[in-house]
């Protein structure tokens, strides 16, 4: 098998990235920083969103194609930035025995693996924008819808395959399958928790061919991620929506009764066993 | 060695075989249970944070031998980190509750804690944990510390929901939220602690979390307004906290 030299440039770096074999980047994770390592990960993470970026905005306007491809990188770390703290000590809580420093590095890892992903389709999203109808134009509207379907299932794909190679990487370096999936379960559920509202705040991604091109909207931070799904679905459901909320606490019951089934299980002592003389 | 006889079969130590004979109904370390062990270095507070954070057995050991330093260093820890948190707390809506929350935050912890302290003592021995009253205020520290130390990771989230969102009740459900995230972290130690210094069981211990839950979400509520604004720093009506908070989800549709 090829050795790995962490050492090597970028291209080396990236390589060893989308390989992701989980044994080498558990050894690169526990190497001092570096500018190299540091500047790899940034510079996946810049190039690939950036442009998928501009893919994604470029079918309404250039404008809004050079605006998502600054917005996208963007959005990334500062889901990391607000997320950072609390991963650090979240991964240190459940055992991963991860300084705050590799934790960050490791989720760079997994956005930039991310970012490599949905950069190298950029050029085939964008090929397809080249051959898409006017925006305005009679087949505009279900062409954007069918272009945010695919380009769901395009994210969507790419970040299960960053995850399950973050899985990986965190199963490598502690060692322990269920340290890593818990880990996991924490940090994807922060980060997509901050991640959507983020996302929300910093619209348009897509560009709604009835809205105007523009970096942000207006009043920008003047919005709530959840509670715009919420409305929205009220909306939808209609007079089933009390209905609803009255039934909400039964799935939520069972959950909360199934994770505490679960946590007395595994928490129970074992029988003392009785020592026999030798 | 000769190379045609048996290797013996590994065995443990003859002091772990005599102490297992001396006592056959102890039970065995199992997972969950703090790993008592010294503190590498000096009480600092960078090291008393790691400590909490990755071992917090090491805190149980140094306590036993400096209590005093050892809980200055975690109220340090639990008041910065509260008053941090109470801070980003009060952005949502400035002014007065910029020092308020921060104030009343600690002023909640605090008074929660003392009012339980002797309950924890009570529980925990009837759960069999035979531990002196100042070591079990080094464990409450702990916990409280913990928790504090996780809200104050939380604070940049929470900040971007406060600068973003008008919803008085999205904010409150969110804070309660991860505070309790915070104390089920935070009972790990208590739980960890109890079952490496010879408790028999965890469930008194378990109950007492619960209890303390109860108690300082009314303290919150006692002491509103937390989050938003009101005519009065302390509320002149009392309320129960399920009944505020159903209120002010009502207010809110």
């Amino acid at each position: 098998m090829e050795q790995v030299n962490t050492r090597s440039g970028w291209g080396g770096k990236l390589r060893l990235l989308a390989r992701g074999d989980a044994q080498e980047l558990a050894t690169w994770l526990r190497e001092p920083l570096g500018r190299g390592t540091a500047g790899a990960l940034v510079a996946a993470i810049v190039g690939g969103c950036a442009l998928y970026g501009f893919a994604l905005g470029f079918w309404r306007a250039p404008l809004q194609g050079l605006f998502v491809a600054i917005k996208l990188p963007g959005l990334v770390f500062l889901t990391l930035l607000v997320n950072g703290g609390i991963n650090g000590m979240l991964g240190q809580l459940l055992g991963t025995g991860m300084t705050f420093r590799q934790t960050v590095v490791c989720c760079l890892m997994s956005f930039a693996t991310f970012a490599l992903l949905v950069g190298s389709l950029s050029p085939i999203v964008l090929l397809w924008v080249l051959d898409a109808p006017d925006p305005l134009g009679p087949d505009g509207r279900v062409w954007y819808l069918h272009f945010l379907l695919a380009n769901t299932a395009i994210i969507a794909m790419a970040g299960v395959i960053a995850n399950f190679k973050l899985l990986r990487l965190i199963g490598a370096f502690t060692g322990s399958p269920s340290i890593a999936r818990r880990t996991l379960f924490a940090w994807l559920a922060g980060n997509l928790f901050v991640g959507a509202q983020l996302s929300f705040l910093f619209r348009p991604f897509f560009g709604n061919p009835r809205l105007p091109v523009e970096f942000l909207r207006p009043n920008p931070l003047d919005g709530n991620f959840y509670q715009t799904v919420w409305y929205m679905f009220s909306e939808s459901v209609g007079g089933a929506g009390p209905l609803l909320i009255e039934l909400l606490p039964v799935p939520v019951g069972l959950a909360i009764a199934y994770f505490l089934a679960e946590h007395f299980k595994r928490s129970t002592p074992p029988s003392p066993s009785r020592v026999h003389e030798p | 060695m000769n190379p045609e006889q048996p290797t013996p079969e590994p065995t443990e130590p003859v002091e772990v075989q005599a102490a297992a004979r001396a006592l056959p109904s102890v039970p065995r370390p199992r997972a969950g249970w703090l790993e008592i062990e010294p503190m590498e270095g000096p009480a600092t507070f960078g090291n008393v944070t790691e400590a909490l954070l990755r071992r917090p057995g090491r805190l149980l050991h140094k306590g036993s031998h400096s209590g005093i330093g050892l809980s200055g260093k975690l109220i340090l820890v639990a008041a910065v980190s509260l008053a941090v948190f109470g801070l980003i707390l009060g952005t949502y809506s400035g002014g007065v509750q910029l020092w308020a929350a921060p104030l009343k935050l600690i002023l909640g912890m605090t008074v929660a804690s003392l009012i339980c302290f002797p309950s924890l003592y009570i529980f925990s021995a009837m759960d069999g944990l035979e531990a002196r009253p100042a070591q079990l205020a080094t464990l409450l520290l702990a916990t409280i510390a913990l928790t504090a130390l996780l809200l104050l990771g939380f604070a940049p989230v929470v900040w971007v929901f406060c600068v973003s969102t008008e919803s008085l009740p999205f904010i409150g459900t969110l804070v309660v939220i991860f505070w309790l995230i915070g104390l089920y972290f935070g009972r790990r130690i208590l739980s960890g602690a109890a079952g490496a210094l010879g408790a028999r069981s965890s469930g008194f211990i378990r109950l007492w979390v619960v209890i303390f839950t109860i108690v300082a979400l009314q303290m919150g509520t006692s002491l509103r307004p937390l989050i938003g604004t009101a005519d009065t720093f302390l509320p002149t009506e009392k309320r129960f906290f399920l009944q505020h908070w159903a209120e002010q989800i009502t207010d809110e549709e």
